[in-house]
């Protein structure tokens, strides 16, 4: 297998464009600012070692005090990655329900697709009433044949690794970090994975720097696979498109 | 390396599963520094007094996370460059060697300019078992860069944000080398839909078999 093509920009998610104001842009808005980000570190030391109880189920708020504000943090960036896992377990899942793929190919979609869906499994556990539903897809004909599966997939996952990492440090939780690195750490073998099936370089840098907020939500609005906006809290009403 | 993947499963992630990584372990595998076989340069113990005030702002675990990184990364380049000396890799095993080798060396000397320049000394490895066809050098890699991937995870929860927004650049890219490792091995490159977070002890243990003699 020849891995010598030049790599796929994350620009490829920028083939059409039209602004919807979905899922990601929303989740996007609840996040950290920079400001406070930097301002974090003082907050910490004050909040002292209160971060370890009543993590895993976000109870326990105490609306005002510094634990409060990080949970609240952190449960944005949660439901950040989950608008991310949301799109690609929907993607595959899709890819696998049209059956276009074949061979190595469709192994990469039913394996991958059933980590994101794990990924989206774990983050909704963990967010509970708080995680935001999942928005409909139209993938615009990109899982209906191999090419345009493989070239969007190639985009999703590079997008996913460099998304994680501009979020990773702003997480105040341990515990929270824990599992957002074991998934960042997966989301970079998916995006290995796919880029050498499409016979490019699985690693074409040494480092892999992250992506803003506001380019992730650029990319993924271009790509216009968020076709419904999604309401601020999660409905009992089962979504038309389970992915 | 299954060993270092497994601790979830494809269809369910438990969160609460994922484990800290306790300091104790990573001190106490860092003290007896050489008898594993990553050496640590010459100071490494008077290195944290000296730039204990450094413009780098580290704390002095960062410091040992760091080092321990690095010796990770040198075993890395180490490696890469002993699997191209010997010149026995062809197709796209040596170009995995190629370009994974020159990543290694990037992460290294990134780490070290952390540090403020002090690095690992080069360990005594002698890979020549492992390097002597495509099959053991991938078998090998895949092992190594596997338990790298762990090793970093472990590690994340044990830095300050600040360090960690500089080596996440580095984690994630060592886990495309260690997919594309399994893929060169047949196996599957992303075996779980969770990787396995693991300490510094478990990191050398995994690691002996590439060690060799040297431990």
């Amino acid at each position: 297998m020849s891995v010598n093509r030049p790599p796929t920009a994350t620009a490829t998610l920028g083939q059409s464009l039209f602004d919807v104001d979905g899922a990601l842009s929303e989740t996007a808005g609840r996040l950290p600012t920079r400001g406070q980000f930097i301002r974090r570190g003082g907050r910490r030391l004050a909040a002292g070692a209160v971060g370890g109880a009543g993590l895993a189920l976000g109870i326990g708020f105490v609306p005002g005090s510094a634990h409060a504000r990080s949970e609240r943090e952190d449960l944005a960036i949660l439901n950040f990655a989950l608008a991310l896992e949301y799109l690609q377990a929907s993607f595959y899942t899709e890819a696998e329900r049209v059956g276009a793929l074949h061979g190595p190919l469709a192994q990469q979609a039913r394996v991958v697709g059933s980590h994101e869906r794990a990924h989206v499994a774990a983050l909704r556990a963990v967010l509970g009433r708080q995680a935001i539903a999942r928005p409909r897809f139209d993938f615009r004909g990109t899982t209906d044949d191999p090419k345009s599966f493989r070239a969007t997939a190639v985009a999703l996952e590079d997008l996913s690794v460099g998304a994680y990492k501009e979020q990773l440090p702003r997480i105040n939780s341990d515990h929270y970090l824990a599992a957002a690195v074991a998934i960042q750490s997966v989301e970079g073998r998916h995006a290995a994975w796919i880029r050498r099936l499409a016979g490019i370089v699985p690693a074409v840098n040494a480092f892999d720097e992250p992506v803003s907020d506001r380019r992730t939500v650029q990319l993924v609005n271009a790509t216009r696979f968020v076709t419904l906006k999604v309401p601020h809290t999660s409905s009992k009403r089962s979504p038309s498109f389970t992915g | 390396m299954d060993g270092v993947q497994g601790t979830a499963t494809q269809s369910g992630v438990d969160l609460a599963g994922a484990q800290p990584t306790r300091r104790d372990a990573l001190t106490r595998w860092l003290r007896p520094v050489g008898a594993t076989g990553v050496v640590f340069g010459a100071g490494a113990a008077g290195a944290t007094v000296a730039f204990a005030r450094g413009a780098s702002g580290l704390t002095h675990r960062d410091r040992e996370v760091l080092e321990f990184l690095a010796g990770l990364e040198q075993l890395e380049s180490s490696f890469y460059a002993a699997a191209l000396s010997a010149g026995k890799l062809t197709g796209e095993p040596l170009q995995f060697a190629q370009t994974v080798g020159r990543e290694e060396r990037a992460h290294l000397s990134d780490l070290v300019h952390l540090l403020g320049g002090h690095g690992p000394s080069a360990g005594h490895h002698r890979f020549d078992r492992m390097v002597k066809s495509n099959a053991s050098f991938v078998a090998a890699a895949t092992t190594l860069e596997d338990t790298v991937v762990a090793a970093y995870n472990g590690q994340a929860e044990n830095v300050t944000r600040r360090t960690l927004a500089r080596i996440a650049r580095i984690m994630s890219v060592e886990s495309r080398h260690a997919a594309w490792a399994r893929g060169l091995a047949g196996k599957l490159p992303a075996p779980v839909a969770v990787d396995a977070a693991i300490d510094a002890d478990a990191a050398m243990k995994a690691l002996h078999p590439l060690l060799g003699g040297a431990s």
